[in-house]
């Protein structure tokens, strides 16, 4: 059986009936939009590889456990994973509790930054670079919103939920952002 | 430059939209100049955003097929 013809519920399925194929093809579509995710949260190559790596580890474990209840909606579940590690991973290196001032919490407000570890290494192409640094300059709510909207393509409706936020709320970060975007790009005279 | 937009506007551009509800938005787009160029500059910052996007390393990914491997054959 072909496996790119199977939506992600039928891969679920087929992976937890023993088919290995089946994880490499949900890989093969979604591994960009997580590791990028993952990638924009914790700025650090190699943090993000381990989260990546950490993120499927516990996809798998779910799965083989029989604990994954979200009905093909693959992406937005993995996505969750992959942002809830993102928190851990700071929160273990800070040894730090995070604390919540209200119900809803910014991750990047708990986030690092590591722009000067590695930055050879971790971005090898100059327009990739600057477009991230645009990205980082966008305030939180609104890089959190471009970085789950845009590459981990979840829709506005799925952000609200995880970020717990009206839809009107994640759709006016999102315009925000693409505004600033335009603006940081025409004052600062950016050339892709 | 006016840069603002509206919230359909920006679900249209991520394909939110069914195509019942696009009709009006697409013909807005193409008899309204400041709606069109509202679009433009939407399509304008996704193909800049598109340039970030990157993968994992294939140690990852082996990293994590062989661990499937392994797990599975633990329960078997």
């Amino acid at each position: 059986m072909r496996m790119q013809v199977l939506n992600d519920k039928e891969l679920v399925k087929s992976y937890v009936a023993g088919n290995e194929f089946a994880l490499a093809e949900l890989l093969r579509r979604y591994k960009s939009n997580i590791y990028t995710s993952i990638y924009l949260f914790v700025k650090n190559e190699d943090q993000a590889e381990d989260i990546f790596q950490d993120t499927f580890v516990k996809i798998i474990e779910s799965l083989k456990r029989g604990k994954y209840y979200e009905d093909g909606k693959f992406l937005p579940w993995a996505m969750r994973i992959a942002r809830n590690l993102c928190i851990d991973n700071y929160r273990k290196k800070r040894r730090t509790p995070l604390v919540a001032t209200s119900d809803e919490y910014d991750i990047f407000s708990i986030l690092e930054y590591h722009a000067d570890n590695g930055e050879d290494k971790m971005i090898k192409d100059q327009a990739r670079t600057k477009v991230r640094d645009l990205v980082d300059q966008l305030p939180e709510e609104q890089r959190e919103v471009v970085i789950l909207r845009h590459y981990a393509d979840m829709s506005f409706k799925e952000i609200s939920q995880m970020t717990n936020v009206s839809i009107n709320t994640a759709l006016g970060r999102m315009r925000y952002a693409l505004i600033n975007l335009r603006k940081m790009i025409a004052e600062k005279s950016v050339v892709f | 430059m006016n840069l603002d937009f509206t919230n359909d506007l920006l679900r249209l551009a991520y394909k939110e939209v069914s195509p019942l509800n696009s009709l009006p938005i697409i013909e807005d787009i193409e008899n309204n100049e400041e709606t069109k160029r509202s679009f433009d500059t939407i399509s304008e910052m996704k193909k800049e955003l598109d340039l970030l996007k990157c993968n994992p390393s294939d140690a990852s990914i082996d990293f994590i097929l062989k661990y499937s491997q392994k797990r599975g054959l633990v329960v078997s």
